[in-house]
């Protein structure tokens, strides 16, 4: 299932686990301050995957269950740093759909650290 | 004048000053092998009735500062036999005092007298960090894990394997799976903090340490994170946002805890998007998926689910949050 609560659902869907793809444990903000970043993630995993999607005019489901949990602090680099990165959070929100039943909470928290990304 | 000296007269006086100093210097250190005791004493350091961080912040605190010796005094003895009740949280607090580098000398102790607080002090973990001549049975209920700067090299990252073995641990004690979900995330977010903004030199060089405590009867487990380093307060990026703060919020330090809290104080960085990670530690617990957060920094004392928040007579030397899930 997933949420999301700005865009047009595509029939296409890629779909993106960050503990199968990435890290069961996922770190903090940047790579400097250790292993699977939000940072790495976003360089490494999340970037080619949503150019990808861009690209393909498909959507891009995160799956954020399996993990261990997430901090704030890399679901903001992540998904935040990627609408800075892009310089629009609508971009962003037309191509990804985040999903979690572990963690209901995570899809709303996500989409609003897309949404404050480019807060000045 | 030089010849003077070496006439048997002055011969016979400089060697009556040799012997005499000798002497001295013979009796002073006889004297030290019979008594040690008596040049490098040993302090003993008592713990109080109640001891806990999160209920008890000042004796507490006051206890622990006491455990932070100059170098001169060698010997230390941490005497935990008449404390009545004790808590994870300050068990956790006393293993990062003792092997921190404030507290230079050689340590001993024993174990409390009451059965419940001998427990939970067994059962905590803090029996696998010290020595002891006189082993006992422990639950294993607890761990506690420390993250280190070795000669220079910045170890004290953001650990997720070790905050991943925590989490994993309380899973498997108390058999559940989801509810520590969130504190993975605390964990993280904490460490993040202490790897940025802790030291007074550069990133990443204050130790830290992190434990859970598994209380089976109230189905709890308690997490509880320290570090030793230069508190939220004293942080230099503190001490930048300060300049922007409102007047009101300048000069009580539980006040700008508060603000710190609800996220009404902007990030020293002045990205908006920064600056977020106490505010989510609270923002997790109004939404009831942690619960008992407790945060003490520098002078104050907060309980933020219950709105308490005070100042406390004595400081404590760095960071330290507690929490439940």
């Amino acid at each position: 299932m997933a949420h999301s609560s700005t865009g047009k659902l595509d029939s296409k869907i890629a779909t993106l686990s960050v503990a199968k793809d990435f890290s069961p444990t996922p770190g903090g903000r940047y790579r400097r301050q250790g292993p699977n970043s939000g940072e790495e993630f976003r360089e490494e995993v999340l970037l080619p995957r949503f150019e990808e999607a861009e690209r393909t005019k498909t959507l891009l489901l995160i799956d954020l269950d399996g993990g261990l949990g997430y901090a704030s602090s890399f679901l903001e680099e992540a998904f935040g740093g990627l609408a800075r990165l892009k310089n629009s959070t609508s971009i962003v929100l037309r191509v990804l759909r985040f999903s979690s039943t572990e963690e209901p909470y995570l899809v709303h928290d996500v989409e609003r650290y897309i949404r404050e990304a480019l807060d000045k | 004048m030089k010849r003077l000296y070496i006439t048997s007269k002055y011969r016979r006086l400089i060697r009556l000053r040799q012997d005499r100093a000798l002497a001295v210097s013979r009796r002073h250190r006889g004297l030290r092998s019979a008594d040690p005791e008596r040049y490098w004493p040993t302090l003993r350091v008592v713990a109080p009735f109640h001891y806990s961080f999160v209920e008890n912040p000042e004796d507490a605190i006051r206890f622990v500062s006491r455990l932070h010796c100059p170098s001169k005094q060698r010997k230390l003895f941490v005497d935990l036999a008449r404390a009545e009740t004790i808590t994870c949280d300050a068990i956790s607090v006393l293993a990062a005092t003792i092997e921190s580098d404030l507290c230079q000398p050689s340590v001993s102790g024993n174990w409390p007298e009451k059965e419940r607080p001998r427990q939970i002090v067994l059962d905590s973990g803090f029996n696998q960090r010290v020595r002891s001549y006189d082993p006992q049975p422990s639950a294993d209920r607890g761990k506690i894990f420390r993250r280190d700067v070795y000669l220079n090299k910045v170890e004290s990252t953001v650990a997720t394997a070790l905050a991943g073995d925590l989490v994993q641990f309380a899973r498997l004690k108390l058999g559940r799976s989801l509810a520590d979900k969130p504190s993975y995330g605390v964990l993280i977010d904490v460490m993040d903090n202490t790897f940025t903004h802790a030291s007074e030199v550069m990133a990443g060089q204050v130790s830290w340490w992190a434990t859970v405590y598994c209380d089976i009867e109230r189905k709890k487990a308690c997490y509880c994170f320290v570090d030793l380093g230069v508190g939220i307060f004293k942080s230099k990026s503190f001490q930048q946002r300060i300049r922007y703060l409102p007047i009101t919020l300048r000069g009580r330090p539980e006040e700008r805890l508060k603000a710190l809290v609800e996220r009404r104080i902007p990030s020293r960085t002045g990205l908006p998007y920064r600056g977020k990670g106490l505010p989510w530690i609270y923002e997790s617990g109004v939404a009831g998926r942690i619960e008992s957060l407790v945060i003490i920094a520098n002078d104050v004392y907060a309980r933020p689910l219950r709105n308490e928040y005070r100042s406390l007579s004595n400081p404590f030397h760095g960071t330290f949050l507690y929490w439940e899930t």
